[in-house]
C-alpha cells in the first residue's frame, strides 16, 4: 500500500527523519512508536505532503507521490488527522464534515448548487457512525476535546481515504473515549478495509490494536515488526520501553 | 425544507416576507416621486451596495482583505468610458466588457498576489492597484489623464434618471442573488472553511490557491461592473475611481455593516453614502466627522450595524421559541 524509501529530511542541520525505509501493508492497523522528538509527526508531514522530503521517495500503490501539492496527495487516498485538533472551529459540525464530503464528491468548485443538498446523506451518515449526529448544530469550538478528536477523524474519513494517517488519534481524550476510539479504528479497518498508519503515546493502546509496529529513534528506525516481537527486541526496550 | 418552524419562527419568517414585499415596492416607486438628484443617490447607493456585497465574499467570508479593489472597479469605469468614447460597439458590448476586463484583471492580479497572506496579501494588492492608478493618470493620450473621459453617451432607453435607475436596480438585484447563491454553494462553505484553517482545507483535498483565486476574480469581476455602472452613472470617469480611497470603500462598508452576514454590506452601504451626502452638505471638513462615526461601531459593535442586530433578533426568536 505505502511503501517509504530512503526519506530524509533536516531542519537547520538536524536530522528529524533519516533514511527510512518502511512498508505499510494493505489492511493493516500499521502503529510507529517512539520517545518524542523522534521524528514520527516530521514522518506523517514528509507522507502527507506537509514537508517536501530532501532525500527519498513516498511510493503509494506503486505510485511515486513524493512532493505533490497537500490536496493532490489528499485526493488520491490519504487523509489525516492532527496530533493538536485541527478542526474548523466556527462552522457547525455538520459543515466540518461537508466541507470534506463535497470535495471528495467533487462539488467545491460548484458555484450555484445549494450547499444544503451536497452530500447530506453522506455527512449524516458518517456522523452517525462516529457518534457526532447529535452535535450535528454545534460550532466546532462547542465541542469537548475527546468530541473535536472525533470529528477530525470525521473530516479524515469524509474524503474516503485509502490510508488513514492518525497522529497521536487518543491524545488527551478521557479512557472511555479513548478505548471507542479504539474500538472504531479496529471496526474502520476489519468493516472498511481501511489500512490505518498511527502514532501514539499510549503503549498499551499501541499492542491492543496495532498488528504491526515500527519504533523510531532519533530520526531513524530502530525495530520493525509483530507487536511481540517489538516487545522482545532488546534493543526497544533499552531506549524506548523501558524507560516509560 | 423539511425544517419544522415554531410559532414564533414562522411569526418572523412571515415578517421577512412581509419585508421583502415592502422592500421591493419601496425600490419599484422611488422614481414616482423622488427628484432626479435623490434618484442619482439611490442608484449610486444601489451600485455601492454590490460592490460591497460582492467585495465580501473574499473579506468576510474568505478572510482575505484587498487593498487593491479600486483597480477593478476602475477599469470596469474606463472599459466602459473608452469602448462608449472610442468605439460604436452595441451598448450590451460595452457593459459586458466592465466585468470581463474586471475579472481578468483581477486574475492577474490574483495570481501573484494570492501567493502571500494576511497583511502582504493586502499590501501587495495595494501596490498593484497604485502602479494601475499612475498609469491611468500619467497617460493622457490614451485615458485623458487626469482629465479623465467626460461625456460618456447612454442608450437612449436609458437616457432618462429613473429608466437607468431601474436597469441599475434590477442588475443589482440579479446580481445581489447571485452572491447569495454562491455564499450558500458548496463553493461558499469552502471559502469559509479557507477562512477558519487553510491547513486543514488542504488536507481535504482543496486546492485552496484555486479556491481563493476564483473567490478573488468573482470580486474582482462585480466590481468591473460596478464601475462599468458608474461610468455610466455619472457620465464621466476620472482617475478617482481607482485611487487608492476607492478600495477602503467595501472595507469600510463591510465593516460598518457586518463582514460575518450577507446583508450587512449593504446596510453598510446604504448608511455609508447617506452619511457622507448629509455630513458633506454641511461641512467641507466631512472625512473628519465620518472617521468619528465609523470609528465606534468598529471598536464597540465589531459585529458591525446589522451583525449586532441579527444576532439580537435571533436570540430574540429563539428566546421566545423555548417558552
Amino acid at each position: 500500500m505505502l511503501y517509504l524509501e530512503n526519506l530524509g529530511k533536516s531542519f537547520e542541520g538536524l536530522m528529524a527523519v533519516n533514511d527510512v525505509n518502511m512498508m505499510v501493508k494493505e489492511g493493516d492497523i500499521h502503529a510507529i512508536i517512539g520517545p518524542n522528538g523522534a521524528g514520527k509527526t516530521t514522518l506523517f508531514n514528509l507522507i502527507t505532503g506537509y514537508h517536501h522530503p530532501d532525500t527519498g521517495k513516498v511510493v503509494l500503490r506503486k505510485e511515486d507521490i513524493t512532493g505533490l501539492p497537500r490536496h493532490i496527495i489528499c485526493q488520491k487516498g490519504i487523509a489525516r488527522s492532527f496530533q493538536r485538533v485541527n478542526i474548523y472551529p466556527k462552522l457547525t459540525v455538520f459543515q466540518n464534515v461537508q466541507v470534506a464530503v463535497s470535495s471528495q464528491q467533487g462539488y467545491t468548485f460548484s458555484l450555484f448548487s445549494l450547499a444544503k443538498r451536497i452530500g447530506r446523506k453522506e455527512t449524516e451518515e458518517l456522523l452517525d457512525e462516529l457518534g457526532l449526529f447529535q452535535y450535528k448544530d454545534l460550532k466546532g469550538e462547542e465541542l469537548s476535546h475527546g468530541v473535536k478528536k472525533q470529528l477530525e477523524l470525521a473530516i479524515s474519513l469524509a474524503n474516503k481515504p485509502k490510508l488513514l494517517l492518525l497522529d497521536e488519534p487518543t491524545a488527551g481524550m478521557a479512557p472511555e473515549e479513548t478505548r471507542i476510539t479504539l474500538e472504531l479504528i479496529q471496526m474502520l479497518s476489519k468493516g472498511k478495509g481501511l489500512t490505518v498508519l498511527f502514532t501514539e503515546h499510549d503503549i498499551a493502546a499501541v499492542f491492543a490494536i496495532a498488528k504491526r509496529i515500527t519504533v523510531m529513534h532519533q530520526g531513524a528506525i530502530l525495530a520493525e515488526g509483530l507487536p511481540e516481537e517489538v516487545r522482545a527486541n532488546p534493543e526497544v526496550q533499552r531506549v524506548y520501553l523501558g524507560e516509560s | 425544507m423539511g425544517t419544522l418552524l415554531n410559532g414564533p419562527q414562522r411569526h418572523f419568517a412571515n415578517l421577512g416576507v412581509l419585508w421583502w414585499v415592502a422592500v421591493g415596492i419601496i425600490l419599484m416607486v422611488f422614481p414616482i416621486f423622488l427628484s432626479k438628484f435623490w434618484l442619482y443617490l439611490i442608484t449610486f447607493m444601489l451600485i455601492q451596495a454590490l460592490f460591497a456585497v460582492s467585495f465580501n465574499l473574499i473579506m468576510g467570508y474568505g478572510g482575505m482583505i484587498s487593498f487593491g479593489h479600486a483597480a477593478f472597479f476602475g477599469i470596469g469605469a474606463y472599459a466602459v468610458a473608452l469602448l462608449s468614447a472610442r468605439t460604436s460597439l452595441p451598448f450590451a458590448l460595452i457593459l459586458i466588457s466592465a466585468p470581463v476586463v474586471g475579472g481578468l484583471l483581477a486574475l492577474i492580479i490574483g495570481f501573484f498576489c494570492l501567493r502571500s497572506h494576511g497583511l502582504y496579501f493586502a499590501l501587495l494588492t495595494m501596490v498593484f492597484a497604485e502602479m494601475l492608478y499612475h498609469v491611468v493618470h500619467k497617460w493622457y493620450n490614451f485615458t485623458g489623464g487626469d482629465n479623465g473621459i467626460q461625456g460618456i453617451p447612454l442608450p437612449f432607453f436609458l437616457e432618462t434618471q429613473a429608466s437607468y435607475y431601474y436597469f441599475v436596480l434590477f442588475l443589482v438585484v440579479v446580481g445581489i442573488i447571485l452572491v447569495w447563491r454562491i455564499v450558500n454553494s458548496p463553493f461558499g462553505n469552502a471559502v469559509m472553511a479557507f477562512r477558519e484553517n487553510e491547513e486543514r482545507t488542504d488536507f481535504v483535498g482543496i486546492n485552496t490557491m484555486k479556491l481563493r483565486l476564483e473567490a478573488f476574480s468573482i470580486s474582482g469581476l462585480y466590481s468591473g461592473l460596478c464601475g462599468g455602472l458608474f461610468a455610466l452613472l455619472t457620465q464621466q470617469v476620472s482617475p478617482d475611481v481607482m485611487f487608492w480611497t476607492k478600495s477602503a470603500e467595501p472595507i469600510f462598508m463591510g465593516l460598518f455593516g457586518g463582514m460575518y452576514t450577507f446583508f450587512g454590506p449593504i446596510v453598510g452601504a446604504i448608511a455609508i453614502v447617506f452619511l457622507e451626502q448629509f455630513i458633506s452638505a454641511h461641512t467641507k471638513y466631512w472625512a473628519i466627522f465620518m472617521g468619528l462615526i465609523i470609528l465606534p461601531v468598529v471598536l464597540f459593535l465589531p459585529e458591525g450595524l446589522y451583525g449586532t442586530f441579527e444576532r439580537r433578533i435571533k436570540a430574540m426568536i429563539r428566546r421566545r421559541g423555548e417558552i
